[in-house]
């Protein structure tokens, strides 16, 4: 079912589409889309007087109705998500607005979705233009938390399971007028070919954060970001790119010998006892194909990962491979991120591990 | 090519002829929305609410998009719309995941 909400005035306005057939649903979700994007609501037709977004951007060109190639506020229609439990999606003028509910410390997350832009010759640059035009017109840099510490700023390279590569910008932020009550901003880039798909948010700093919390396993990220797609974007099959930058061993931040794993460019997988039985570097682990066994095996599909062990003990989950600096880009990391569901209380949680 | 295949031929064609040129429907307005309902759709109306079902709709199957009679509220869309979420939780098959985005002025 999808279910489609409007309002004009105090009017509120709903469209609901039911179908018993996916295929028939692949068939005319697109007629059905369209219909409801030239639809006119008397009322509604003037956007918001004033946006909530922090860019405040005019549109980047001509809206032209979400075709591929098409950048402006009509590609505001081209975001798919799913938005965190209880979190309230908005249309802004100029931009979709995704707020948390205000926490028991009255803290508010907020996520933006905003219209698409040309791509540039260089994605790192296209990052830090878009934090420059999202966040530096109405803020200045702080690099201190209101505790005093140092934010965890940092800039990430990835590729999602979708086949789009993507540049992460985190700085800390603050009102000009009130320096000491600092947020961490980010603004990630996701190149769609000949365009960029452009979405920035807002937290407390996430050592302390209810909403985006990262060593709290409190962030609505991963998951948020594990749903995000693009109409117009065909994803091909990523599973040859994606386990290449799989391939390596991995230790959790928080080592214990458990919390090791190796994958194979082979699609085999071995736990830390498993991993013991072999010496390969990591060369070979990504081009011999037949020399490593493991112990189970792992199949790609977008962003998620199956893990099949040998005595067929399954295991989903969703994944990430990022590589990370904390200094401008002089030095990165390989990071993977592992987001699984547990067995004893059905939690999901997600687990940071480093290349060795 | 025989007479007989050549009479099959240009039934088929008048046929096709005749099932391309419906015209698209006129608008439909339900409270302050106007939408043009896409060709060939069939309209089925009950008790204030409209229905559209998709051309390939059978008895078996169906895909149909209903208008719900516009009512007036103090909450924001994305408020209403969380409520009927919330209250269409249960229909939601075990182990999907809603998605979300916006359509014109739509919020889904």
């Amino acid at each position: 079912m999808v279910w489609y909400s409007a309002k004009a005035g105090s009017t509120y306005v709903a469209v609901g589409l039911e179908t018993s057939s996916p295929d028939l649903l692949a068939r005319n979700l697109p007629a059905v889309n369209a219909m409801l994007a030239r639809a006119s609501l008397k009322g509604a037709s003037a956007p918001p007087a004033v946006s909530n977004a922090p860019n405040g951007n005019a549109p980047a060109g001509n809206a032209s109705g979400g075709a591929p190639g098409a950048v402006g506020l009509a590609t505001l229609n081209e975001y798919v998500y799913t938005s965190p439990a209880g979190w309230a999606a908005q249309k802004l003028s100029d931009a979709i607005m995704i707020s948390s509910p205000p926490s028991e410390t009255n803290e508010k997350c907020l996520l933006y979705l905003l219209p698409m832009r040309p791509a540039g010759a260089n994605l790192l640059q296209d990052a830090n233009n878009a934090f420059r035009d999202v966040w530096l017109r109405n803020f200045v840099l702080r690099n201190q938390t209101p505790a005093g510490f140092a934010f965890p700023e940092s800039i990430i390279h990835g590729y999602s399971g979708q086949g789009w590569e993507y540049v992460i910008i985190r700085r800390g932020i603050a009102q000009p007028n009130n320096p000491q009550e600092s947020r961490l901003g980010f603004v990630m880039v996701a190149k769609l070919d000949n365009r960029l798909a452009v979405i920035s948010g807002l937290s407390k700093d996430p050592l302390v954060s209810a909403c985006m919390g990262e060593n709290r396993g409190t962030t609505n990220w991963p998951k948020f970001f594990y749903s995000l797609s693009f109409r117009n974007w065909q994803p091909g099959d990523q599973t040859q790119t994606m386990r290449k930058l799989l391939a390596g061993e991995w230790i959790a931040a928080t080592a214990t010998a458990g919390d090791k794993i190796t994958f194979a460019g082979n699609g085999r997988f071995a736990n830390a006892a498993a991993a013991q039985q072999y010496h390969l570097t990591p060369n070979e682990l990504i081009t011999t194909t037949q020399a490593y066994f493991g112990n189970g095996n792992y199949t790609l599909r977008g962003n998620a990962i199956t893990l099949t062990q040998d005595d067929n003990r399954t295991d989903h989950g969703f994944f990430r491979v990022e590589q990370e600096s904390k200094d401008e880009g002089r030095a990165w990391a390989d990071v993977l991120y592992l987001m699984r569901t547990s067995s004893v209380d059905g939690a999901e949680y997600e687990l940071r591990f480093k290349k060795q | 090519m025989t007479r007989r295949h050549l009479r099959h031929g240009l039934c088929f064609f008048a046929f096709f002829l005749a099932s391309s040129t419906v015209f698209p429907q006129a608008p439909l307005t339900v409270g302050p929305l106007t939408v043009t309902i896409p060709r060939g759709w069939t309209k089925q109306e009950f008790f204030g609410t409209v229905k559209y079902y998709s051309p390939d709709s059978t008895p078996q199957q169906f895909l149909r998009v209903q208008f719900l009679p516009s009512e007036e509220t103090p909450q924001s869309a994305a408020q209403r719309h969380s409520t009927i979420i919330g209250n269409l939780a249960g229909i939601m098959r075990p182990g999907t995941s809603p998605q979300n985005g916006v359509t014109g002025n739509f919020i889904w």
